[in-house]
């Protein structure tokens, strides 16, 4: 296992690897001046050429290179044009929200997607099945940040359901431990901050996840459809097995492989979304800080905490990988 | 003895597309003593493996379904039996292995479970007397380590020792009837002879009826008493073994046995072949249906088809050259 | 006797169907023609792609004229999805948004499709250290999930219609790449490029004229769904402001607009939605129709 998670490691560094130097590709390529790029446009003469001098501009492009892949690996994100704030350190006191709204999208994801797809593959071609293929996709094909914008509008404007925007109210707000609300308010017993937690990330957690139950549903039916063909399900039948056990245990396990992978290319996509769902609920995580940086014309935010979500994806997928291994007893390690 | 399986006028029907239906299996009747083994032999099609998955009700529906008959188990109708009773029998009073043990044993479970499990579901027994007798009856079938090899995957052994896994679990809840449908024909030669040794041993041990479907008539000679010939769907000579072999009655049984070698076929001669190939269910000529590849041929073969008639040795026969006997459907 | 008649009543009814060059796309045809969800799709984004271009002749109004009288009037059956925050006619600034829409959909795609399925048929033809790199700067992109690497590129180069199909086609390259690299794969393995290299054909030709004609299959079908991408991403990137210049009518922007006004006004962010919603399905199910009918095997 240990040699298994290893090798999963070492193939992960040419990803990140990648991912930074797209970035610096796209900056020295398309901007004419990156320290103006990072200043604005308006920024005095000395400190463009101070930055100038941390970047080493002036030297030749592969020892930028150099300096940039040091600079970046180091958490050398740059300051916010904005804040005047180390951008690294911004971007870390937002990550726990990302993380957690994006884990809790994706649980609510699989387990509704699913748990659908398995009713669809049992009953194919029922006409609850119909229903679900052409809402699952219906699901995929609505933009995300305006289906946040409809949910807002019935569950929060019209029927006063859920709170419309935000991450917590200030009179339950638990106590910061991790950052991460819901482990918080377990930690500190804090009940009613729990509720209230939930509350503020049902809307948005929803909204990111009924992309994913679209896709996850429609897999795991095609995959399910196929598993209940199997020889060994008509085995598990024949040993008398009731149809629960067959279908949940015998057919869902073997399915549940190729459907972890699929999950896992979801993550990513759950993560990159979080730009334009949390801004639609001004979920104050990375993604409204990158699209605040875009409004400030702030670029070092932008760059940073892109290249975070997705070094975010990366690690996302890599765990993904590791329970993959341990789904399939056919992987060797 | 007294008769454990009596299966009267099974038909089973496929529905090819939204028009069309086949018959798999055409009105089909015979039975099983207690103790006794049957052998259903015929060519890929014929519907041998239908008839298997008919009496376990395991046929696919869609698009296939049991359309009419009767097949009693201990005098009861087990197609009147509700999904629950059924499923008490499958895998208890009647158990069945397949024809490929490759893909017949569940990937991502142990074998430990997979053993467990019906022993737990049928003989109400916990988890650790469960794993008593699955180890017990992996030793009968001469599986080295037993222990060991409870906790391992399928995907860790080869084909015959998957097999033999495939027939401990069979066996392993005390079954009347066992039914093996092709069970040596996805194996290697050498392998074929230990398998069917093995389950010759453990049936005359358990005292088990055995329904043994196969296309080789050596293996047929080696372990069934009786044995049924199916052609397209419809049983076309039953018998004892020994007769049917000494004295074939029906020309598609002739020309089967005429296709096995033998050592006394003399040097040179050309072994028999059946002409042609198995027709389409769904284009079945109107009378009989080997009529199309029948070297005996009468007119009145493409008339209409034959019946079944019964002679008086026991011997049941379909063919309009005999005429003895009394017709029963 | 019947059997003829049976005949010429089907060639009558081929010939009917369409003027195919070869029975391949004939019954590709035929198939998708029974698929009526597909068929469906394929007539609203006609009806659609027809209003965008008759958008000055179907509407007797100004996308950019405003009219501060009728501002955020409700639908009425002067404006049928209403006007916006600055009486603006919301129905004509959605067809004047589908121009844009459809062209940086199909424009950024063809570019995506057209690179993509050079670099893909050159990996998988060349193999060896072509292929290595190739693949691995793919997969590089890849790794990045699309939309942020978009809006790098746009907050580097600035908005415009010009940058942001830039953007969207150098994101989606590795899409039509890979699944032309693995159908080059198998096609260089048949006989018929045997056969080509054995009278003597270069590579290019082999390339281009043996191998592509019959992988073109797959390509279609990427590039049907991969509009749909497009088209969601144009429109990501306008609700983030980093797609075209306001005050152009675009789906995406008038959506970020009127979200100030979802409790004042709610018909102003519904209708930009419903239509990217609708093309993107659309595009989805003609794309599904398009598979079963062009390679019926992978149903």
């Amino acid at each position: 296992m240990a040699k298994y998670i290893l090798k999963r490691l070492l193939l992960a560094i040419p990803v990140v690897l990648g991912i930074v130097t797209i970035v610096f590709i796209l900056m020295r390529i398309f901007s004419p001046n990156p320290a103006y790029l990072l200043l604005g446009q308006r920024a005095s003469a000395d400190r463009a050429a101070a930055l100038t001098e941390h970047l080493g501009l002036n030297e030749p492009i592969w020892k930028q290179y150099i300096i940039y892949l040091k600079q970046m690996l180091t958490g050398d994100l740059g300051t916010s044009l904005f804040s005047q704030e180390p951008v690294l350190k911004e971007l870390l006191s937002r990550m726990p929200a990302t993380i957690e709204l994006a884990l809790f999208a994706v649980i609510i994801g699989s387990v509704v997607g699913i748990a659908l797809g398995v009713i669809c593959a049992v009953h194919q071609n029922s006409w609850l099945d119909r229903i679900c293929q052409v809402g699952g996709l219906v699901g995929v094909s609505m933009p995300r940040f305006w289906l946040g914008f409809m949910l807002m509008l019935a569950f929060a404007v019209n029927l006063k359901w859920l709170p419309p925007s935000g991450r917590f109210n200030f009179l339950v707000r638990p106590t910061e431990i991790t950052g991460f609300y819901i482990i918080d308010s377990i930690i500190t017993g804090n009940w009613p901050a729990l509720w209230s937690t939930l509350k503020y990330m049902l809307l948005p957690g929803f909204c990111i996840a009924i992309g994913s139950i679209g896709s996850i549903m429609r897999y795991t039916r095609s995959t399910m459809l196929e598993t209940i063909r199997q020889d060994y399900i008509r085995t598990a039948r024949a040993k008398g097995l009731s149809e629960r056990v067959v279908i949940l245990s015998h057919a869902l396990k073997n399915a549940m492989i190729p459907i972890v992978t699929v999950i896992g290319m979801e993550l990513g996509g759950l993560f990159s979304g979080s730009v334009l769902t949390e801004t639609v609920f001004a979920w104050p995580g990375v993604g409204k800080y990158i699209v605040d940086g875009i409004n400030n014309s702030d670029y070092a935010v932008v760059q940073g905490g892109c290249m975070l979500v997705a070094l975010i994806s990366v690690v996302m997928n890599l765990l993904v990988d590791l329970l993959y291994g341990t789904l399939d007893p056919r992987i060797r390690y | 003895m007294g008769k454990l399986l009596e299966v009267k006028n099974l038909t089973t029907q496929f529905k090819v597309d939204k028009t069309k239906i086949i018959k798999a299996v055409d009105n089909s009747s015979f039975y099983i003593d207690e103790g006794e083994t049957l052998a259903i032999v015929g060519e890929s099609g014929s519907g041998k493996s239908v008839t298997a998955l008919s009496v376990m009700q395991l046929v696919p529906d869609p698009p296939g379904k049991i359309a009419g008959g009767e097949i009693l188990f201990q005098g009861k109708d087990l197609l009147k039996y509700s999904k629950e009773e059924m499923r008490a029998v499958r895998g208890g009073d009647i158990s069945m292995i397949f024809q490929e043990p490759m893909t017949s044993l569940n990937p991502v479970f142990t074998i430990g479970r997979q053993l467990t499990e019906s022993i737990m579901l049928h003989l109400k027994l916990n988890k650790r007397d469960a794993e008593d007798r699955a180890v017990e009856f992996l030793r009968k079938l001469q599986i080295p380590d037993p222990v060991r090899r409870m906790k391992t995957y399928p995907h860790q052994h080869s084909g015959g020792m998957r097999q033999r896994v495939m027939i401990c679990m069979a066996l392993s809840c005390n079954p009347k009837l066992l039914i093996a449908d092709e069970p040596t024909t996805a194996l290697d030669v050498t392998i074929q002879a230990q398998i069917l040794n093995l389950i010759v041993k453990l049936r005359d041990e358990e005292k088990t009826a055995v329904m043994f479907i196969t296309h080789d008539l050596g293996v047929v000679a080696d372990v069934a008493h009786r044995a049924i010939v199916m052609y397209a769907g419809s049983i076309m000579e039953m018998g004892p073994v020994r007769e049917m072999f000494r004295n074939p009655l029906h020309p598609y049984t002739q020309g089967l046995l005429g296709a096995i070698p033998r050592l006394s076929t003399p040097r040179g001669q050309k072994l028999y072949t059946i002409p042609g190939i198995v027709p389409d269910l769904s284009q079945l000529p109107k009378g009989c249906p080997f009529c199309t590849r029948c070297d005996q041929c009468m007119d009145v073969c493409h008339q209409k088809k034959p019946p079944l008639r019964r002679l008086e040795d026991g011997r049941e026969v379909r063919c309009f050259k005999i005429e003895r006997g009394e017709e029963i459907g | 006797m019947q059997d003829s008649t049976i005949e010429t009543r089907y060639a009558t009814q081929e010939d009917l169907m369409a003027s195919a060059p070869s029975s391949l796309w004939k019954d590709a045809w035929k198939r998708f023609y029974k698929n009526k969800t597909a068929v469906f799709a394929l007539i609203v984004l006609l009806l659609l792609a027809l209003g965008a271009i008759f958008a000055g002749v179907l509407t007797p109004y100004d996308p950019y004229e405003v009219v501060l009288l009728e501002a955020k009037n409700p639908p009425s059956l002067q404006h049928l999805c209403g006007c916006d925050e600055q009486g603006r006619d919301i129905l004509t600034r959605l067809l004047y948004g589908a121009r844009i829409s459809l062209s940086v959909g199909f424009i950024s795609v063809f570019i995506s499709t057209l690179i993509g399925s050079i670099i893909g048929i050159v990996s998988a033809y060349y193999g060896g250290w072509v292929d290595a790199i190739l693949s691995r700067i793919m997969e590089m992109i890849q790794s990045f999930p699309s939309i942020l690497l978009a809006i790098i590129f746009m907050s580097v180069c600035g908005r415009g219609i010009q940058n942001a199909v830039i953007a969207i086609a150098l994101v989606s390259i590795p899409g039509p790449a890979r699944i032309i690299r693995s159908s080059t794969l198998s096609a260089k393995e048949m006989d018929y490029v045997t056969a080509a290299r054995a009278i003597g054909c270069t590579n290019t030709r082999i390339m281009f004229t043996h191998i592509l004609p019959n992988i073109l299959a797959p390509i279609i079908v990427n590039a049907t769904m991969s509009v749909s991408g497009a088209i969601l991403s144009l429109a990501s990137l306008g609700f983030l402001g980093l797609g075209v210049q306001p005050p152009t009518a675009e789906w995406g922007y008038m959506l970020s607009d009127s979200r100030t006004y979802i409790n004042s006004a709610p018909h102003m962010i519904m209708s930009p939605g419903v239509a990217i919603a609708l093309t993107v399905l659309c595009f989805n199910l003609l794309g599904d129709g398009l598979l079963d009918a062009l390679d019926p095997r992978l149903k």
